[in-house]
């Protein structure tokens, strides 16, 4: 995993809220999804490891990373969701790259309410990683499922 | 009018693809390309009128396939849908020759409204 920059002061780094993620994570689900979604409080538990993470790094002047970890269920009612009329048998790659794309659009919209000279990378999967103290943890529910949604900062 | 949509993720091609059909824009039609590369050889053979381009993609992003276009004196219409949201990237946008950037997510509505005022 790439380390993330620990030579801005902490003083002058512009912080997302959990307000900020909970609003980014609605309007995802909402308008683009077509899914409902709520919660969005800051939890204290940690994903379960046998879930699935999407992540993206923000590199530049403001270094941050973004990860989503759903369960399997979830990430297939995700990608469902995604792919619409085409939704039926759907692989496990493209189940992966719906969920990479939740990542993507919650991070880009980090990067955008930075709005410093950065550069968002392409989404990761994997397992999820450990919650560390500069992380914001969200916990929302979908689908009858749990969502969390991490920002490193 | 026929519109290329290029975008590494195949659920975000399905998701601008379904987007248009909730939309009140007729008489269309879309090919998809994966990747940069992709698109410069469907924009040349295929000539589509309107190209709705990631930003963030692999090889090369969508800023580096909007100079290879522009570079070889295509003026087709080029808009960016992407979650790249910041002043910067629209400015970049702008003055490389884009038409419009879109940020996701996004609803039929902003698309309708775009494309409207692009096509009028």
């Amino acid at each position: 995993m790439a380390q993330l920059a620990t030579d801005q002061p902490t003083s002058e780094k512009m912080k997302i809220t959990a307000d900020q993620v909970t609003q980014m994570t609605n309007d995802l689900f909402d308008s683009m999804l077509g899914m409902h979604i709520s919660g969005g409080d800051v939890s204290e538990a940690a994903p379960p490891q046998d879930w699935i993470q999407s992540k993206v790094q923000i590199q530049g002047a403001w270094n941050g990373e973004l990860r989503v970890v759903a369960s399997g269920e979830l990430s297939a009612a995700i990608a469902r969701a995604m792919f619409g009329s085409e939704a039926e048998n759907l692989v496990e790659q493209e189940i992966l790259d719906a969920l990479g794309e939740v990542a993507n659009v919650i991070g880009g919209n980090v990067k955008g309410h930075v709005d410093q000279d950065c550069d968002l990378t392409l989404p990761e999967i994997g397992e999820p990683e450990q919650v560390s103290g500069n992380s914001l943890c969200q916990q929302f529910t979908c689908a009858e499922s749990l969502l969390y949604v991490v920002l490193v900062q | 009018m026929k519109m290329l949509i290029v975008d590494d993720s195949r659920a975000m091609r399905m998701i601008v693809t379904r987007t248009l059909k909730q939309t009140g824009i007729g008489d269309y039609a879309t090919i998809e390309a994966a990747n940069g590369a992709e698109a410069l050889t469907l924009i040349d053979s295929e000539k589509p009128d309107l190209v709705l381009s990631d930003w963030n993609m692999p090889e090369m992003k969508g800023i580096e396939l909007l100079e290879k276009i522009r570079a070889s004196g295509n003026e087709v219409r080029f808009g960016f849908i992407t979650s790249e949201s910041s002043n910067e990237t629209r400015e970049l946008a702008t003055s490389t020759g884009a038409q419009f950037v879109i940020t996701k997510p996004f609803t039929a509505d902003t698309l309708e409204m775009t494309l409207e005022q692009l096509l009028a």
